[in-house]
């Protein structure tokens, strides 16, 4: 009798439902959209009733006919939408279905569908998948596990030797500080700045009541969090000039509202205002 | 042939360190002052990096008072940190 295992145990079932929103071209490639999303459901919840069960030829005959009269959607879905689809998710809830969508895209869309489409030829022709074939899935299953948790490791570690770095360039104080609140202070040129979490406009130069005049914007491409923030610091402290004319920089107003951006380099003009009113 | 470790040989001595921002997190090159062979190593790799448009930095003191941007490499630095190209956005 055959049995349906393997693809279907593999492919990555939805923890929760999903709510999509694709913008398309059309009301009709949306329709199309919402019934593809809801055909992979049907698609899974079908595969799964099937599986690990030793399945008679009548009930593979009406999983066949299921799965068969769901396979133009699919067929549409990735003719259709192979390159043309944007799409975004509005749930505010959904950052772990955006996982099962990245999921979906690099695992069914690849490797399952092949799977599935064997499945499909062994129910028909009765044919149960040999015992290499679900010990080479298993073994891509493996794989590709162990290469995700890799790439997660490497990621942990490379976040972690950033922020060693960075507290080693740190003093006693703005470690706790950084510690505590995510941000540290720096005092040049009888300025405080505060360089918070973050790579887009975290530094700050604030007055004496922590209130934000300035934010700067300007980073080091590619390197973990922790090394922006040393590089904001170590070019800040040695030259302030050459940081100013690098950043975009953006003045806020006594209550907080934004009053001009400067682009780099234009930003240099600020601190020559200061210093000449500093002067004067 | 087999590798042998003597636990009594003393540990490689090193008296300057480069820290090398890239997106693995930094990578360490260090040197001994005392063997020309090192110096000359860490001088190519600092002139490497210059002029692949890193910012070099000389790092001494808690306070990052003593921290300065240095462009000539100094075989008697203990700690520099290298930074990739900064741009604005």
């Amino acid at each position: 009798m055959p049995t349906i295992t393997g693809a279907a145990a593999n492919i990555v079932q939805p923890a929760a439902p999903v709510v999509l929103t694709i913008s398309a071209a059309s009301n009709d490639s949306t329709t199309l959209d919402t019934a593809t999303w809801n055909a992979w459901n049907q698609i899974y919840t079908i595969t799964q009733r099937y599986t690990n069960t030793t399945a008679t030829t009548a009930n593979m005959h009406a999983l066949q006919t299921e799965l068969n009269a769901l396979v133009n959607t699919w067929t549409a879905w990735n003719i259709t939408y192979s390159a043309a689809t944007t799409m975004t998710i509005t749930s505010a809830t959904t950052v772990g279905n955006l996982q099962v969508w990245d999921n979906w895209n690099d695992v069914y869309v690849v490797e399952a569908a092949d799977r599935e489409n064997q499945i499909r030829r062994d129910i028909l022709s009765g044919k149960r998948p040999s015992a290499e074939q679900q010990e080479k899935w298993r073994q891509e299953e493996i794989a590709r596990k162990d290469a995700e948790a890799k790439r997660l490791r490497e990621e942990l570690t490379a976040k972690d030797k950033a922020i060693v770095l960075l507290k080693s360039c740190l003093t006693p104080q703005q470690i706790e500080e950084y510690e505590q609140k995510k941000c540290f202070h720096l005092h040049v040129g009888g300025k405080v700045y505060r360089i918070e979490q973050g790579s887009h406009g975290n530094v700050k130069l604030v007055d004496k009541d922590g209130k934000v005049k300035r934010s700067f914007c300007v980073q080091p491409r590619g390197v973990p969090e922790g090394d922006v923030l040393l590089a904001q610091k170590l070019l800040l402290e040695t030259d302030e000039k050459r940081f100013y004319e690098l950043a975009n920089v953006t003045e806020f107003g006594a209550q907080g509202e934004h009053l001009r951006t400067l682009h780099a380099p234009r930003g240099a003009d600020l601190l020559r205002e200061v210093q000449q009113k500093t002067a004067g | 042939m087999t590798m042998q470790t003597n636990t009594d040989s003393p540990k490689p001595k090193y008296t300057g360190e480069m820290a090398v921002m890239g997106k693995e997190g930094d990578t360490k090159h260090m040197w001994d002052k005392t063997k020309p062979v090192e110096v000359n190593r860490a001088r190519e790799l600092f002139d490497g990096f210059i002029k692949d448009g890193y910012t070099a930095f000389s790092v001494a003191g808690e306070k990052g008072d003593k921290d300065k941007q240095v462009r000539t490499f100094d075989p008697n630095a203990e700690r520099l940190i290298f930074v990739p190209p900064v741009q604005a956005g």
